[in-house]
């Protein structure tokens, strides 16, 4: 990602996420967002969600704070914890169209949420 | 209040105590920026770099101690505020073996910290002072308008963690400790019984690590595991038997009980979780030395930013049994038992620097999965408990040389060969550009920051 992109993105996280705070750690950019909403049907319906900003990938990373049941009532497959900042978060793969140039932060937050909208 | 610890990495050790101890037309002064922590037994205090403040620093001076220009102290501040870091300034009372404060050093403390705290709040800031073995000092917690003049210091070397003051002791049990560290003797029991030791992973490596560690006598063991015991186990390790397999037991549970027939005195702390879990990551950064008995790299990844962050040494073992990739007959060939035994001093090279850990290595893992110990399709068990019990010695020993502070040339790594029987070193260097030892090291907890528009 571009430098001025990943600016760009704080900003819009911090414009669009009330509450949302920020830390340069290992190099990396981490956005902090207070609540991430769910798609209907998860349990539970929000949690605290984690923006990583990496100039070294052409992608942001969300991760979130809590693993939700999905709406069929299945915990989500190709989850995996890790340690940032102190801190435990889970990533999740997904594959989401974005690009730094065209789509927005919010965009991209709430795209790769909609990952658990899939019933599996 | 919780106890305070500040902690010094390797990297940074050679620096402060040779610019203290230097003997010139003043006392010697070194400024130190800082981070913290807070755990659950006791708030850390860890240094991430030093100032080394140039002679024109400094103004003429009545007495022997140091006074320096209000320029230079208003840059020290900007490099604090900027990097989210408290302030600390360091000086030695030279062959002070119970060093105190003097009078103009509480005056000076009393005057400076507060100002100090008034920039930047949200982290400590202190005034040290050194002796022989010896530390004294007036600290400015967050939160706080009252020094706390009761702290240790530890500073994480190459082949010991020396943390002052010591622990009492007769001049004779403190010489004896200096020529064989290994003999019984009262200050090392002491040593040893103020130590928090956590094993990650309590399979073929791990529960071996967690007996050697009760009869040495560590004063609280930190096992962390998830599973249960299973009849696979009992080809990994002498110490989960056909009992533990069939009640299922938790590991944790085996190793307390282990614990507790082996040696009473010691405390076994059971967390039933996966690092990087949360009860997980309270219980590691309690830990004074991490032992990982982990078997993939995610989990090293993990184990090795925490210590990272928190300053901890951390003792890493592994094995695996390698069968021939190419072969076409079944079951393949057995080719390899190779192993690793890995001591990361925070300030050395760490499990990045070692190439240990890349990120495509990471990458080509599957999700940090566990794995058994043959890498063969056909996914079989295999009669490994020996080939463990050699590396969880040797991890044992690697706390026990830490502790007792046996001279070693620590930066290398141990290449097992399980056919041969072998251990062979391998130079590690740090590198200079590595992002865990660059940014995370000593970063303690993180102070996250409201988002202002625009910046």
């Amino acid at each position: 990602m571009k430098r001025e992109n990943v600016f760009q993105i704080v900003d819009e996280l911090a414009r669009e996420y009330e509450g949302a705070t920020r830390l340069e750690d290992g190099g990396k950019i981490l956005v902090r967002l207070p609540e991430v909403i769910f798609p209907r049907g998860c349990n539970p319906i929000s949690t605290r969600a984690l923006v990583v900003l990496d100039e070294q990938q052409a992608a942001p990373q969300l991760l979130i704070e809590q693993v939700p049941t999905l709406a069929n009532g299945r915990t989500p497959k190709s989850v995996s914890a890790t340690a940032i900042a102190g801190d435990p978060w889970y990533s999740f793969s997904f594959n989401q169209r974005w690009d730094e140039n065209t789509n927005s932060a919010v965009q991209f937050v709430e795209g790769r949420l909609r990952r658990f909208a899939q019933n599996e | 209040m919780n106890d305070i610890q500040m902690r010094v990495p390797r990297n940074l050790v050679g620096r402060l105590l040779e610019q203290i101890y230097r003997l010139g037309p003043r006392e010697s002064v070194v400024f130190a920026f800082a981070s913290h922590a807070r755990t659950g037994s006791r708030d850390l205090i860890l240094l991430r770099d030093l100032a080394i403040p140039p002679e024109s620093a400094f103004l003429p001076s009545r007495g022997h101690g140091a006074r320096w220009s209000g320029a230079y102290m208003v840059d020290l501040l900007n490099r604090a505020l900027e990097q989210q870091l408290g302030l600390f300034i360091f000086h030695a009372h030279i062959g002070a073996k119970a060093v105190v404060m003097s009078e103009d050093d509480r005056a000076s403390a009393r005057e400076l910290l507060p100002k100090f705290q008034l920039v930047l709040p949200q982290r400590p800031h202190g005034s040290i002072v050194l002796g022989v073995e010896s530390v004294a000092g007036a600290i400015l917690m967050p939160d706080s308008d009252e020094a706390v003049e009761r702290f240790s210091l530890r500073m994480i070397e190459e082949h010991e963690i020396r943390t002052w003051p010591l622990p009492t002791a007769t001049p004779e049990e403190y010489l004896l400790l200096r020529r064989q560290p290994l003999a019984e003797n009262r200050l090392l029991k002491k040593m040893l019984n103020q130590t928090v030791v956590a094993v990650v992973g309590l399979s073929g490596g791990g529960s071996q690590i967690v007996s050697q560690l009760a009869t040495l006598g560590v004063g609280e063991i930190i096992g962390i595991d998830s599973q249960r015991a299973d009849d696979s186990n009992r080809m990994a390790t002498p110490n989960l038997g056909w009992i533990d397999s069939l009640f299922r037991l938790h590991k944790t549970t085996a190793a307390k009980w282990r614990v507790w027939v082996i040696n009473r005195k010691v405390t076994f702390t059971g967390i039933k979780a996966r690092v990087p879990e949360r009860s997980a990551l309270d219980a590691l950064k309690r830990a004074d030395i991490i032992v990982g008995c982990v078997n993939n790299l995610h989990a090293r990844a993990d184990l090795n930013e925490v210590a990272w962050r928190y300053c901890i040494p951390y003792v890493d073992i592994g094995l695996v049994l390698a069968t021939d990739e190419r072969a076409a007959v079944e079951p393949r060939p057995l080719t390899a038992i190779p192993g690793n035994l890995f001591t990361a001093i925070p300030g050395a090279p760490c499990l990045w620097c070692a190439e240990f850990l890349t990120e495509a290595k990471l990458e080509r893992e599957t999700g940090g999965r566990g794995r058994p110990y043959l890498r063969d399709p056909a996914g079989r068990d295999a009669l490994v408990a020996p080939f463990n019990g050699t590396l969880a010695s040797e991890a044992a020993c690697e706390v026990l040389r830490l502790i007792a502070g046996l001279k070693f040339h620590r930066e290398v790594r141990h290449q097992y060969d399980g056919l041969s029987g072998t251990l062979l070193e391998v130079e590690v260097t740090k590198r200079e550009t590595c992002p865990l030892c660059k940014s995370v090291l000593a970063s303690g907890d993180p102070i996250w920051q409201p988002i202002r528009q625009g910046g």
